[in-house]
């Protein structure tokens, strides 16, 4: 498990998430001008809500770190591993969330918990450098900040919505959810035999 | 390798498209509201440009920089200069961040058409400085970070960096990144240098830092010297030139004026404005000597948009679309004081500005209404009553404000409605 840890980069997850936690807490209320499509004037998208990609890449550099092909056909159970390092992070960022009074917390975490979903959906289609899982939450994001019009019936854009409110949730829950799900249902399927990833 | 695999392996060919689409995207914002004058269109295009290009190329540089890494030019047989190998993967990068320069700089050109002048090459040439450093910082940190995490990292870092210091109340920060917030400047300002020069030192040092971190050969201490002393020695250059800068990068223009004689009087307008020269002639002269006999000072012997002493020079503004009851209230108002006195509280004097802006402004010829509209009922309303006192009476009246205007120890009189 020691060298799991290591070879997945726990200590660097643990230190991103910490800085991250620190910048929220720091200067998470500043606001960054950005020009919408969506709205007339300039929309302001607290740094709050961008850190966590910095948090959230790391987490995943660090899940799916690790030789494929040796994890593939390790006996330790490393797939379990790996999906509840993921969700142990985004349980933690909650946790963080819920005990901090600061500003945007909640929208923080959720959004750490939606740009981790989006690359975890983008690492699914098998490939050895899941290219698409290193610009998906970025490009989510940016599209987010040009087309999206944060307010109450905000739910495709929530990574620039300042409010935690229920409906922001969906996405990210469901991407993360079925991030995490997929690869270990497809473990499941009876007589499936897991492909060689060289 | 063949030109056409070269480029098209590179992930410039996928971050062209993204950042034309966000240059673009800025540009349509704002270029309706550009003014009558190269400069502040090449603002315009350099600052859409960095905004776009900066975070994007960055981001491209972290892929390539990682691509290097993967492919082993760290640890290979060297067959050419490590300065070579960035080179191959640096231009099309570049080609593409020019590429959407000289776009930006084509839909700036239509729309300045007809507007005489060039887009300023020192502006343009920081903008694609402070491009060209951040992909290289892109290329450094490609170097040692998995795409995952520098392209993310680098594309989201690099736009904070030039957006984030828009919203600081620290004013030098937004001078050092070369954003430069979109706009600068109206036509009677120019760019201040000095940020352009302290924009150049960090853009420079950043790259100088970027390539050493890039290029160092493992366990090279003098390589690691030069990357934590450039960003120092950049603070200690750059910091001097914007720390007392204002929140934008303008100062007053002192040339590039136009001139002509009217009447004995010189008019000058900015050479951008050389065709409204004889309107602004017919229009400023006539209403200078109406101020001149009204107010009891000496006529002028130069009325200009550019620097005016206020005594034989008079100033007056004649921007695209000024009807000339604008140009008359730009006039008069132009021989009050520009800053109040700096006085404790209790300072009355401000209260004569509005009378005196709209009695100048009348007697300079301007119609009512227009002078109703700038300075309020209340204000025209004074400025009325004093122009039915007699002639001696009113430059009286005139002086005794002024003086309220330019000191703390007098005070307005009548400049109220009973």
């Amino acid at each position: 498990m020691r060298t799991w840890l290591r070879v997945h980069r726990a200590a660097q997850v643990c230190g991103a998430l910490a800085l991250t936690a620190g910048l929220v807490a720091a200067v998470g209320d500043v606001l960054v001008p950005v020009p919408g499509l969506a709205v007339e004037d300039l929309a302001g998208v607290p740094v709050a809500l961008v850190a966590p990609l910095a948090a959230s890449s790391v987490l995943v550099r660090g899940a799916l770190a690790g030789a494929g092909g040796l994890e593939a056909a390790a006996v330790r159970p490393v797939l379990a591993y790996r999906t509840g390092m993921v969700a142990v992070v985004c349980a933690l960022s909650l946790v963080m969330a819920l005990v901090v009074t600061v500003p945007y917390a909640a929208a923080a975490a959720r959004n750490l918990v939606g740009f981790t979903g989006l690359a975890a959906l983008a690492a699914l289609p098998r490939g050895r450098r899941r290219d698409a899982a290193t610009a998906a939450p970025a490009a989510y994001l940016v599209a987010a900040m040009l087309l999206g019009r944060p307010g109450a019936g905000s739910w495709w854009d929530w990574p620039v919505e300042p409010s935690p409110h229920p409906a922001t949730w969906v996405v990210p829950a469901a991407c993360l959810g079925f991030g995490l799900a997929a690869p270990v249902l497809a473990r499941l399927r009876p007589g499936r035999r897991p492909r060689r990833r060289g | 390798m063949p030109l056409r695999r070269w480029a098209r392996s590179s992930a410039a060919a996928l971050a062209l498209p993204v950042l034309l689409a966000y240059l673009f995207f800025v540009m349509s914002r704002s270029v309706d509201a550009l003014e009558d004058n190269w400069l502040s269109a090449t603002v315009l295009v350099s600052s859409a440009a960095v905004l776009a290009a900066g975070p994007v190329c960055a981001a491209a540089g972290a892929w390539e920089g990682a691509r290097l890494a993967r492919g082993g030019v760290d640890d290979a047989a060297a067959v050419r200069s490590r300065a070579a190998i960035l080179a191959w993967s640096l231009l099309p990068v570049l080609g593409a961040a020019l590429v959407a320069l000289l776009g930006g700089l084509a839909l700036a050109g239509v729309a300045m058409a007809g507007v005489a002048g060039l887009p300023d090459p020192l502006v343009l040439a920081v903008a694609l400085l402070v491009i060209t450093a951040w992909t290289l910082a892109g290329f450094a940190a490609g170097r040692h970070l998995h795409p995952l995490v520098g392209v993310p990292l680098l594309l989201v870092g690099t736009w904070l960096w030039l957006a984030c210091p828009a919203a600081l109340e620290t004013f030098w920060v937004r001078h050092l990144t070369g954003n430069n917030l979109g706009f600068c400047c109206e036509t009677h300002t120019v760019y201040d240098r000095r940020a352009l020069y302290a924009q150049a030192v960090v853009a420079v040092s950043l790259a100088g830092a970027a390539y050493l971190a890039w290029s160092r050969r493992r366990g090279a201490r003098p390589a690691w010297a030069g990357i934590a002393g450039l960003p120092l020695v950049a603070v200690a250059v750059a910091f001097p030139l914007v720390r007392d800068m204002g929140p934008e990068a303008q100062v007053p223009r002192t040339s590039g004026l136009a001139c002509g004689r009217s009447d004995g009087v010189e008019v000058c307008v900015w050479r951008e404005r050389e065709k409204r020269l004889g309107t602004a002639a017919l229009i400023a002269v006539p209403a200078a000597r109406r101020l001149a006999a009204g107010t009891g000072l000496p006529a002028p012997r130069r009325v200009t948009e550019g620097p005016a002493t206020g005594g034989a020079s008079w100033r007056f503004a004649m921007p695209p679309g000024a009807k000339p009851d604008d140009v008359l209230f730009g006039l008069a108002t132009g021989l009050l004081p520009a800053e109040p006195p700096v006085c404790g509280p209790g300072w009355s004097g401000a209260d004569a500005h509005g009378p005196l802006s709209a009695w100048l402004a009348l007697k300079a010829g301007a119609g009512q209404d227009a002078v109703e509209r700038r300075t309020g009922p209340r204000s025209t309303g004074a400025a009325r009553r004093a122009l039915g006192l007699p002639a001696a009476e009113q430059v009286r009246w005139f002086r005794h404000n002024l003086d309220a205007l330019r000191r703390c120890d007098v005070s307005p009189s009548e400049v109220t409605l009973p």
